[in-house]
This record gives C-alpha cells, structure tokens and sequence, in this order.
C-alpha cells in the first residue's frame, strides 16, 4: 500500500478526535494559565515486574538486574482509616506479581523513582495503575499534577460524580 | 645595497608584539550563528528531534515534546534562518483530524532523497506512531500504528530504499521495515522483529547502511546507574527474509539506564547511544558505522564524557580504544551527545550538553564539533560552545510541586547536511529574549554550526579555518581547501624578490615571501579560475573569470553553476563564490603596478571544508592534517626542522599535480611552470628571483603608518610585515578592502512560506539578509542586523519598489498575483547609506503555481 493510499487520521470524524480537537484548541489559553499546573509527558520507561506493593502510593519493581521503589506519579492515596487498606488492596489486585513499565519522570528527595504504572496482562490489557486508583474513587489526584491530556482529573470527576471511595464519604 | 635587516634590529619591540599576539588562543573551527527560539511558546518544549531535507537543503523540520499537548513542530523554508508552523497551535498530533493521532512524546524523525519526511513518536494510548509527509512538513498522512502495548523511544531511520522504525515493547527491542520507492510511495510494513539479546535493553538508536543493512544499538540494563553495556544487532538483508542476527557488545559504560548526575540530578541521563553511517560513497571510509554514547571514566563521578567508536564491518567488531570528544581538561559533565553524519562528505558532527563552564557542575551549553572522515580514524576539531546561553535543568519543573521533572529530557536533536549542522536542543537561558516563560521553562532552541571563517591574504597569510594564523611562503600552486563533498580551492603562489625578510610569529621562520596571484575552484560540476592572463602578461584592466575553461563576463546577478553554486561579482570588485555546501568564496584583487602583477586576498565563509593548506589542525599537530589526515605533531623546537615540515612535507604533500590542477594554462604552461624557483622560499636570504628585481623594503613604523586604519590585529600586523617588506602600500588598500569584506559581507536568501501555490493563493516571500561573518551573540546584537532594502526580482524582473528590512534584517513581499507554472525569485540587498554592510544578491528561489483554484 502507498503513502497516498493510506487513510486519514483515524481519528477524523469520531467522538474521540472532536473531544481530542476541543482539548487542543484549548491548550493554547491553557497553557498560559496553568503554567503551575504543567502536567507530565515524557517516555523512557523501564520493564519488569512488581513484586512488592508497599502502599497503594509505592510499589517496588524488579527489572532484573535490579529494584526500584516506584513512587505512583500523580496520586494522593488515603494514608489513613480504612480506605488505606482498599487502595493498598487494590494495587496489589492490580500489580503485584504482573509485568508492568513504568514511565519514569524523576527522582524525588527520598530517592524513589516517580512515574506511571502500567500493568500489562493478557487478560487485563494495559492499565495505568494510578489512572484506575483515581478513576475507582480510591486516591485523590495531587494537586497541581495532570496528565498530558488531563486524563487524572477527568478520572477523578467520574470517581467523584458516581461517588466512589473516598468521594462516598462525607465530608 | 640596503638590506631590511638593520630595519628589524632597530624595531625588535614591534616585531615581539607581533609574536605575542600572534600567539594568542586561536579561536574554534566549528562556529555557530546565533541561536534562534523555534517555539516560543508557554510551557516547555524539550527532547527535539531535527531533520534536513536531503533533496533541498533549505528545508528543516524539528519536533519537540510540548508539555501541553501534541508534539512542538515547525519547519524551515531558508535552511534555518526562519522557522514557520505547519498549524497555528505550533503543534501536531495534538487530536486535530490531519496531523497525527494524539501524541505522548519522544518524537524523531527521518527524512529520505525521495523528498519524504517520516514523523514517529509515542502515542498518547500506548502505541508508536508513524506519519508520513511528502511536503517538507505542511501536512501529514497516517503510516503506521503499533500497539497498544507498553512501548517506549521510537527510533526512525530512511534511505536506501527502505524505512525502519525500532522501539522497545514489554522490555526488548522490535523492528518493522518497509520498503520505499518514491516520494509518497511506502510499500507494507512487514511483521514486527523481535530482537535477539535485548531484554532489558532500550534508550538507543537506529541507521540504515548503503548495503540496506539495518543495525540498532540498545543499552543494557535499562535500569541502574551502572555499568551497563551498549549492544548491537545487525539485520544484514535489511527488507530481505533474515532477522537481525544475534546482539554484540560495541562497548561497556559506567553511564547506566538511569544514571543521575549533577547537571541532570532527578531526570538522570542514560549512555544515549547514537549511531550514523559514512554514506559518502568517495568517502575513504564509506560504509563505516559510528557509535556515539556517554561514558563515566570513574564510575559516580559526575564527570561523564563523550566517546566514539566505530566500525568497518556493520557492526560486528567495534574500535578499540575509543576516542574521546570532548576536549575539556574539566571534571565535569557532558551528557546528551547526538551524531550525525554529512552524506555528501562523510564529515561527522556530534553535538551534546556541557557543562564545562558550570562551577557547581548543574548548568550546560551546548557544544559541538566536526571531524573528516579522511584519516585512519576521525580526528575532531576542538570543541566550539554552540548554544550562546546557560541552561539549567529546572525548565520542565511545576513549580508548586517542587519538582525538577524531566529536565532536558532524555535527549536532543542533531541533523547535518551540505556544510550545515543544526542541533535542537531545551534552552531556559532565554538568550533569545523571546522565551514567554523567560527562564522557567524550555524553549525548543536551534542553530545553524558550520566553520571558518578562514583566509588567505596577502603574502600570503593564512587563518586556517580552526582559527591558526601562520605564513605559508611557497611558490607554486596548492589545495587550501577542500571537502568530500565535491568542493575545492586552489591558489597560486609566485614568488617576490626582496631585499630583505621578517620572520612570522606563528612559525618563527624568515623566509622569503611570495603572493597569491590566481584562485581555481571546483564548484558542484563546475570549474572556476580567476587568474592573470593565461598568455603570462598580466593585464592592469583585470583579472580573467573562466568557468569550465570558457572566459566568462558576469551579469550583477551572477552566473547560475546549479545545485546551489553560483559566481557573482563581488562587492570588494572581484568574485564572489557560493558553493553547493554553503560555503562562500570572495576573492579581493589588487593591482601591484610597479611589479606589474596582480595578487588575491582570499576570504572564506561558514564552510565546512576542513582539510587543504586552510584546512584544520589535526589534534595534537601545529600545522593543518596532510591530505591522507596524518598529523605533523607538535612543533619542532629547532627553526630548520619547522622549515622541512612546513616547506617540505607540508608543502609538498598539498602541491598541486596535474591531474588535480584546476587552473587553466597557456599552451606549453602546466602547473610545475609554476614550481619555480623549486627552492622557494628558501630558508634565509638572498630572496632574488631570476629577471625580477626586488622590491625595496621600508621602516616598520612607516609601514605601520600606512597600515593604521586596520581594526583586525591580524590583519594589521600582516600588513606592516607585507608593506614593510615589499614598500608596497598598496596592500594597506586591500586589506582595508578586505576587513570590509569579512566584517560586512552578507549573504540574502528568499524563502517562500508555502509551495507550490494554486492562482490567486497568497504566498509571502521572505528575503533574509546576514552577516558572513558569525558573531558573538552579544556583539552581533550590539552591532545589529543588516539595514536597508531589498529588491524582490520576480522572473528577471524588479517587483513594486525596494523593501526596507526589518529590525532582524527580513524583508517581505506577499501576493496573490503569480501566473501559473514554475517562477524564480530573487532578491538584491542594498545596504543603508553609511552602514557597514555590502550589498548582496541572493540565488533564485523557485515557486510553482498550478492551475485552478
């Protein structure tokens, strides 16, 4: 197949690309205005395998030759009361023992790694692990911090319309 | 008879300031322009990907992350000088229908001598994505998705028929390949290779090899801060039914997968292996494969270096030891290197961060520097600082969280092609003045590195192009420059009686002396002599211009050599050459009426020639490379042997022969007519020449007198050595000529924003006027861009009335009025009365209209 036969953007058309076309034509004026709110994006990413969670915020992964304690990039997890267990419960579900990348940002203070998770299973597909802990009400998105695309607060709108986790209680 | 000797005895503290001055740190081959702000934009831009057109070396396009959304993207119509969006938001794949599914990050880029410009990058739901244009990066069709699976650092490569993109997934390496046979012709991607020995192995790079062999390079592990190792895999059929075949390891590294240094201390840097191809098929070395990537000599150390290796088998045996880049006696940092190599001359540039300068060793500027291919193995220029700013590694950093982020990224973006070099790079040091976030964030930066400037003045002196200053006194004719890439320049050195020598600061030798009196150059398929009458009796009226053997008579406009090469009338009254790789020739004549000859000053610009009596020093030598790019060594302490080697070996290893002889001869004239005396310069005087009486010298403080007005400490102490020698004032003239010519000769190019153009579309053409002579970031915005107006010449005519230029020296002219069909636009430069610049006229730019609206 040529060049000039291959199709147009695929996303052309659906509701995808228009949700997509409306964010992008905002980032211009948001991207003067949310300057604080610089949201993260960048590759370099690691592989192995989770095999340890030491709280829903922290997990360590192997990659063979070597350990990381991989700090979640992005979540605030309850550090106390019952939903602590939950998250951490959740987590576990989700990595432990899976093989996961994770897409690495930077070092911070304690000497964690902090970056996204993302699990790859046959049976599961790709999750970013603390995407489905914001978007199942069981961590906050840390203020100041968003996705590229600000999939984190449009995970944690739908958490906090249907009530979810920490949303469910009161305040 | 009156000797010049009891002249120089009474004038020894003149003549020791020459030697102190002359003695002076030379300035680096490699130069850049000023850097220019791609982005411009809010937010951070960073990890730039750049690409050269190979069909039109006017055409750039880069890619940058953008912290917002989509990718940074912007190209180029005028080889860098302007840059232009292919959509207004400065970005694609940003989820608009027509650029590119929705984007993460790591772009790169690759672009083939079909003319196509192949994109990759992250995509924003876990794949690789490929687009593909065919437009110089206006617009942009889908290629290629891969995934969703957890993917990480695309790599593209094109050329030779084929192209591949290599990235890692669940931890290994994969390939694809498609085979390609014109400008938007890409067959089917063949199924995705898994790559043998490379789990665990990422971060590296991709080339293609005239064979179509593809090798790609992974550093393994991918996590820890090391040792680690760089692996390579060769797929040695390229597109045929063979895997790539078991992974060899090029090299060990103390730089790991996440290696933190200082200047990158929460980012961390990995080897950043980078690999490029001699694809020059003259090339002494053509197929040899380079390998690029970071070492930390003691491991921790947050000293890191910048090695190179290569191969002369595709990748199955790699040399030993490497060779070291950079060239800073510092313990500090250099990380980021990126290579590339010039397909039309096999030269190598290789660009990365420095922080040499940095006394807390977390602050960089980008360096660069260029090596030929023409020894056993490539000798680098010293190091030239490119990036006119300081960089910090908080660009990227939300601010309310603390955090540095991903600071410059994990790396940065180097093309080069016909003489020019273009790194792309994250910059916070706003020394541009036009970063919206001043100094917070990255902004996606370039600039245009290239070498010289160099000369050939006078009796003659030479400034090679890495900035060495020493008298070359040989009768005869030589290579002062050349380049793999087609491009050469021959002078011709006759001799001159005199009474009397001085001896020359840089060689401490007082040889007799002679004069250039006629210039031969190769210009693309062309052949250029400027020279005396070829009957042997000059003519005062002038010297004769020949191309091809042809004598020729220049318009003002000059005479077209295609493929970018041009000879013009020169503002200094002789000529000017441009040739196909950039680099610029002007030849300044003066009329020596007494002696009845005509002599050449020799000045050349941004060119990337590095090899020729001009040519560079190779490391460690006192005197430029021999042709076969051996070095000479350091100076000889003892006067006679610098004699042998400079007027020996040198000299004789860049003589002219005739079969390499470019000039043209009178019947019964070759080039070893020339050779004569064939003891010339003889190493003390007498300095007789047969039926040539000699000239009378003067006092050095009368010659000083003569030579006062020239500002250029060089040139001026030339002078007083040429007018205190010869008693000829006339060469203070020409000097003077030439200072005008090298620090206001420009060069104006015309851009057009978009091609072609359909009847009544709008298309604005910019006329661009530069300096020649690179400068200083700071003394370039002290002394100003060029002032005055441009004529635009459409199709040999004048358009409407002369364009004033702006404050960054452009000029503009936008319609809508063209008639279909292919038209040439031109541009005549007309500095402001009283300015320091000379006129120029720019090659024509050619546009298409086509029929319908």
């Amino acid at each position: 197949m040529t060049a000039a036969q291959l199709p147009l953007c695929a996303l052309t058309g659906s509701a995808t690309a228009r949700r997509a076309a409306r964010l992008a034509a905002g980032f211009a004026g948001l991207a003067i205005g949310l300057v604080a709110a610089a949201p993260s994006r960048a590759g370099d990413a690691l592989y192995g395998k989770v095999i340890e969670v030491k709280s829903a915020e922290v997990v360590v992964l192997d990659y063979g030759q070597g350990r990381y304690d991989v700090r979640i990039a992005g979540i605030d997890a309850p550090a106390k009361g019952a939903m602590t267990g939950r998250s951490k419960e959740f987590v576990t579900r989700l990595a432990l023992g899976k093989n996961a990348q994770m897409r690495f940002e930077g070092r911070n203070k304690a000497g964690e790694m902090v970056g996204r998770l993302l699990t790859e299973e046959p049976e599961q597909g790709i999750k970013d692990v603390g995407l489905e802990l914001i978007k199942a009400g069981l961590a906050r998105r840390q203020k100041n911090y968003d996705y590229k695309y600000r999939e984190l607060s449009a995970a944690e709108a739908e958490a906090r319309k249907a009530k979810r986790g920490v949303w469910a209680q009161p305040k | 008879m009156r000797t010049l000797t009891c002249n120089i005895a009474s004038l020894r503290p003149a003549v020791a300031a020459v030697v102190l001055f002359a003695g002076a740190a030379s300035h680096a081959q490699v130069s850049g322009l000023t850097d220019m702000n791609m982005s411009k934009m809010a937010n951070y831009q960073n990890e730039c990907a750049i690409a050269k057109n190979p069909t039109n070396k006017l055409q750039l396009f880069s890619l940058c992350n953008n912290a917002t959304g989509g990718l940074f993207a912007a190209r180029s119509t005028d080889g860098g000088g302007t840059w232009v969006y292919p959509d207004p938001s400065k970005t694609i794949a940003n989820g608009t229908a027509g650029l590119g599914p929705l984007a993460c990050c790591d772009p790169t880029l690759a672009w083939d001598t079909f003319g196509n410009l192949f994109i990759g990058y992250l995509g924003n739901a876990n794949t690789v994505e490929l687009i593909l244009s065919t437009d110089g990066g206006q617009t942009f069709t889908n290629l290629l998705t891969i995934g969703p699976a957890t993917v990480d650092q695309p790599t593209v490569a094109a050329g030779f028929g084929a192209v591949w993109v290599v990235w890692n997934q669940s931890g290994q390496m994969r390939a694809r390949g498609a085979a390609v046979t014109g400008l938007g012709t890409v067959g089917a991607f063949g199924a995705m290779q898994t790559i043998p020995g490379t789990t665990s192995c990422s971060f590296g790079d991709v080339a293609i090899a005239p064979s179509g062999a593809v090798v790609q390079v992974c550093e393994n592990p991918t996590g820890g801060q090391g040792p680690a190792n760089l692996l390579v895999n060769t797929d040695a059929d390229g597109l045929g039914p063979g895997n790539f075949g078991a992974a060899v390891t090029a090299t060990s590294t103390n730089v790991g997968g996440f290696d933190f240094i200082t200047p990158q201390n929460t980012r961390s840097v990995d080897a950043e292996a980078g690999l490029a191809f001699d694809i020059n098929p003259t090339s002494p070395h053509f197929g040899r494969l380079y390998l690029v990537y970071t070492e930390e000599p003691v491991d921790e150390s947050n000293d890191t270096d910048i090695m190179l290796r290569f191969s002369d088998d595709t990748g199955a045996t790699w040399s030993n030891p490497p060779i070291r880049v950079n060239d800073d006696a510092t313990n500090r940092a250099q990380f980021l290197p990126r290579i590339a190599t010039n397909p039309l001359s096999g030269n190598i540039a290789v660009c990365w961060h420095d922080a040499r300068n940095s006394a807390g060793n977390n602050t960089m500027q980008v360096f660069c520097t260029i090596a030929t291919p023409t020894g056993a193995s490539p000798t680098f220029m010293a190091n030239a600082q490119i990036g006119d700013g300081v960089s910090t590694g908080a660009g990227s950093s939300p601010p309310a969280a603390g955090q540095l982020d991903i600071q410059f990224g994990d790396y940065a973006g180097l093309a080069y092609f016909q003489g020019l070099a273009h790194p792309a790079w994250a910059d916070n040091s706003n020394s541009t003045g036009d970063n919206p976030n001043t100094t917070t964030r990255y902004d996606a930066y370039t600039d245009r590195v290239t070498g010289g400037p160099a000369a050939n003045e006078g009796d003659p002196h030479i400034t090679t192009v890495d900035g060495i200053h020493y008298d070359f006194q040989s009768a005869g004719e030589f290579v002062v420059l050349r380049d793999a890439d087609g491009l050469q320049i021959q002078t011709r050195q006759s001799p001159v009686a005199t009474a009397g020598v001085l001896a020359n600061a840089y060689t401490g030798l007082s040889t007799c002396v002679s004069l250039n009196t006629a210039v031969a150059a190769k210009v693309g398929a062309h052949r250029v002599t400027f020279q005396p009458n070829s009957s042997g009796v000059p003519d005062p009226s002038g010297l004769q211009l020949r191309v091809d053997g042809n004598l020729t008579t220049l318009s003002a406009a000059g005479l077209n050599l295609g493929a970018g090469g041009r000879v013009a009338p020169s503002a200094s009254a002789g000529i000017q050459i441009d040739f196909p790789d950039e680099t610029t020739l002007i030849v300044t004549p003066g009329w020596w009426a007494s002696q009845r000859r005509w002599y050449l000053n020799v000045d050349v610009f941004h060119t990337p020639a590095l090899e020729g009596v001009m040519g560079a020093r190779a490391r460690g030598s006192w005197l430029p490379a021999l042709p076969d790019g051996t070095s000479l060594g350091p100076k000889p302490g003892a006067a006679h042997q610098r004699y042998l080697d400079l007027y020996e070996k040198f000299a004789g290893a860049w003589r002219v022969t005739d079969k390499t002889s470019l000039f043209d001869y009178a019947p019964g004239t070759t080039t070893s007519t020339f050779n004569f005396p064939a003891d010339w310069p003889r190493e003390n005087p007498p300095c007789d020449v047969p039926q040539q009486p000699p000239v009378k010298p003067i006092p050095l403080e009368a010659a000083q007198k003569i030579c006062g007005r020239i500002a250029s400490k060089f040139r001026k102490a030339d002078c007083v050595f040429d007018v205190a020698v010869t008693g000829h004032a006339g060469f203070a003239k020409t000097y003077l000529v030439s200072q005008r010519v090298q620090t206001g000769s420009t060069t104006v190019t015309v851009s057009d924003d978009k091609d072609p153009t359909r009847v009544e579309q709008a298309v604005t053409f910019t006329a661009l006027v530069a300096r020649n002579l690179p400068l200083p970031r700071r003394e370039a915005i002290k002394r100003g861009a060029p002032t005055g107006t441009v004529q635009f010449v459409l199709d040999g005519e004048k358009v409407k009335k002369p364009v004033p230029l702006d404050r960054k020296g452009m000029a503009r002219w936008r319609t809508s009025e063209l008639k279909p069909g292919k038209h040439e636009v031109g541009a005549i430069y007309q500095p402001a009365k009283g300015s320091e610049f000379l006129s120029s006229i720019s090659s024509a730019q050619s546009h298409v209209v086509r029929e319908g609206k």
